[in-house]
């Protein structure tokens, strides 16, 4: 009997262990607000906004992932390779290097809702990683992680100025005439 | 010999009667007939009362002081520059000169766009300058010597204008009081759009962005914020424009408003030391109070004048009468900057039009929890009303900057969301929980930096403390719902708050 219930507070202990496991990889209190996991943008600027929901101490890090073409070369990775690297179907893991920006940020909050602000400027076209490790006693206890992708801004306009044409003058022309 | 003698002696004296009663019979008519011009013409001997060889006196003009609010250069990463340095140069050299040499164009189009297209014309490298009030559109054109084009009379007011690389051929303008967007579409590009990029790298300044790109996908607040606060600007000290001390000064202002000898002018001198002055029974009042140091008149209005008055009539008309009354300067001499704070129709009548004016500190909004600098009424080209509150202070130490830390403005938002919702009257009785962050922050319009001038404390009998030192406190300014709340720009601690006008 005795057995039986050890193997019994095992298995609970176990089962329930590992959920809780699972839910303590990430902070709760803590979320990248922006950018947004996956997302592509198109700035030369990367701006971090992490939000936290309780007083605590954050590390900031941020890294450019990078395939590795040779022993001192490195190539810069797009929108398709970030999503699969996400999904974790990327084809060649063991390539991928992530080159710091920097070195990592901490901040302290001391009320129950603060943000922490980054803007990080002149980015070139690739894809980011933000990590965001909560501290305690100068360890990393939990950590979010975020991807994003930086593309190449397409030269567009807002407004189709053949809208400038002779017709459209006149169609302008009747219409005040009317009005 | 002697009744000849007596009868030419009789014969002159009755000649010098008659001829003295055909003087008085002259300016008896001539007497008749100027009061009679005062009864019918219901003209007032007020102005041969008032009427002293006054100094002449300086005038600014409406283009002096019609300055946007914010001008903003955005960077087309959805990254903005909310300029500071520099604001009325980029709005003269850049702004009002590339629409006056875009209006000289041929083939000029007008088109109403929608919100979306105008907010994504403003994604790109762009410029916009921002007024806190709708100026009537055709008078602007008047006004600022700018052709107008057919079409432009459909655009009744302009709140916004600006310039993008979106459509270097165009121009944007938006009427805030119709809620209208407008595109106007020349033929050639303008040499504007090449130079938006070098604008917004020159100005090295902190980027803003809106809110809504802090705050996640549950906002849709386009309210631009700072990264971090870009000033740092250290308290200021400064002195209020009168005090009880210069007798001399206080008559000599009560002299320009009633005339040099303030005849049939009575004299009051109430016991919280208000000194009022008034002419008649109330048909010209001032009241000087050195416990604000405020200078308040008001006037009684003579006619109905139903001869339309345009805003810019009417803003030539206060600035003449500030002018004519110590201008914008304080007694001891020492001269603000004034721009238009605020511009609109008095009981939404076209011929009345209420004015505020600010000023700048550094180059920092001075924000006042009780009233405003100057204030002044046009009704039918008369000034109604006028108050004048300014401070003196040293130019040098507004300059100085703190090396303390500052309070970012996302935690300043996060830090007082709850007494934001409570004193902004964001919570409705409906309303059982309490409003969430997201929720407060989509409802704020506003944000700004600057100096608060915090109300002064009256003791019981209505005299301020005179050994109190007075002190102008670096604040960030948030609007929200018609209310202007500030807080500490350091700490993030509330100051207080005030009617947002």
């Amino acid at each position: 009997m005795k057995k039986c219930i050890l193997a019994f507070i095992l298995i609970v202990s176990i089962v329930f262990g590992s959920i809780s496991m699972s839910f303590a990889a990430v902070d709760q209190d803590v979320t990248i607000v922006n950018p947004v996991n996956g997302s592509a943008i198109t700035s030369s600027s990367l701006f971090l906004s992490v939000k936290l929901t309780q007083p605590k101490t954050i590390r900031v890090s941020v890294y450019e992932v990078r395939k590795a073409t040779g022993a001192n070369s490195s190539i810069s990775l797009g929108e398709s390779d970030m999503r699969a690297i996400i999904q974790g179907t990327y084809a060649d893991s063991g390539s991928l290097i992530y080159v710091p920006l920097g070195a990592g940020e901490s901040f302290t909050s001391s009320n129950k809702l603060s943000f922490y602000t980054r803007n990080l400027e002149n980015r070139s076209p690739g894809v980011y990683y933000i990590k965001v490790d909560t501290m305690y006693q100068n360890k990393a206890v939990y950590s979010r992680k975020c991807f994003v992708t930086i593309k190449n801004k397409e030269d567009s306009k807002l407004f189709d100025s053949s809208q400038s044409g002779t017709a459209t003058f006149l169609q302008n022309l009747i219409k005040s005439i009317f009005n | 010999m002697i009744t000849m003698e007596k009868m030419q002696i009789d014969i002159k004296k009755q000649f010098n009667i008659e001829r003295l009663k055909n003087i008085l019979l002259v300016v008896l008519v001539f007497t008749t007939i100027l009061l009679l011009y005062f009864l019918w013409g219901s003209k007032s001997l007020e102005a041969f009362i008032f009427n002293d060889d006054n100094e002449p006196y300086e005038v600014l003009s409406s283009e002096q002081v019609l300055v946007p609010d914010q001008i903003v250069l955005g960077g087309g990463n959805e990254d903005y520059i909310v300029v500071t340095d520099k604001k009325e140069e980029l709005w003269k050299d850049q702004v009002l000169k590339t629409f006056r040499d875009f209006s000289k164009g041929t083939n000029i189009l007008v088109e109403e766009i929608t919100e979306e297209e105008y907010k994504d014309a403003m994604k790109y490298p762009s410029i916009f300058a921002k007024f806190q009030y709708n100026i009537p559109f055709t008078d602007f054109c008047k006004e600022f010597d700018i052709k107008q084009q057919q079409g432009y009379d459909n655009i009744s007011n302009m709140t916004e204008i600006g310039f993008s690389k979106g459509s270097a051929e165009g121009t944007f303008i938006y009427d805030g009081n119709k809620k209208k967007y407008y595109w106007i579409l020349g033929n050639k590009a303008l040499q504007i759009s090449d130079q938006l990029d070098s604008l917004f790298a020159q100005q090295q300044a902190i980027p803003y962005f809106p809110l809504k790109t802090y705050l996640g996908s549950e906002s849709t607040n386009d309210t631009l914020v700072p990264v971090e606060s870009p000033i740092a600007p250290i308290p200021l000290d400064y002195k209020k424009d009168i005090s009880m001390e210069q007798k001399n000064a206080i008559e000599a202002l009560a002299q320009s408003y009633f005339g040099k000898t303030l005849d049939f002018v009575r004299t009051l001198e109430e016991t919280n030391e208000k000194i009022v002055y008034m002419y008649g029974y109330g048909q010209k009042v001032l009241i000087i109070n050195p416990n604000d140091g405020s200078i308040e008149y008001k006037e009684e209005i003579k006619s109905n004048n139903a001869e339309q008055q345009s805003m810019f009539a009417s803003l030539d008309a206060a600035l003449n009468f500030i002018g004519a009354h110590g201008g914008f300067q304080t007694m001891a001499g020492e001269k603000i900057k004034p721009y238009l704070e605020s511009a609109s129709p008095i009981d939404d009548k076209k011929n009345s039009y209420q004015f505020i004016f600010g000023f700048e500190c550094g180059k920092n909004k001075v924000f006042y929890q009780d009233n405003m600098p100057i204030i002044i009424d046009v009704k039918d080209g008369q000034i109604s009303y006028f108050r004048k509150e300014l401070i003196n202070f040293d130019e040098n130490q507004a300059q100085k900057n703190s090396e303390e830390e500052r309070i970012s403005a996302i935690n300043m938002l996060a830090l007082n969301y709850n007494y934001i919702s409570a004193k902004a009257g964001l919570e409705t009785k409906q309303d059982q929980k309490e409003l969430s962050f997201e929720d407060v922050a989509n409802r704020i319009d506003n944000l700004y930096m600057g100096y608060l001038k915090p109300a002064i404390k009256l003791s019981t009998d209505g005299t301020a403390d005179k050994e109190k030192s007075l002190q102008l406190v670096p604040v960030w300014a948030l609007e929200v719902n018609g209310v202007c709340l500030y807080f500490d720009l350091y700490s993030g601690q509330p100051k207080g708050y005030s009617k947002a006008y």
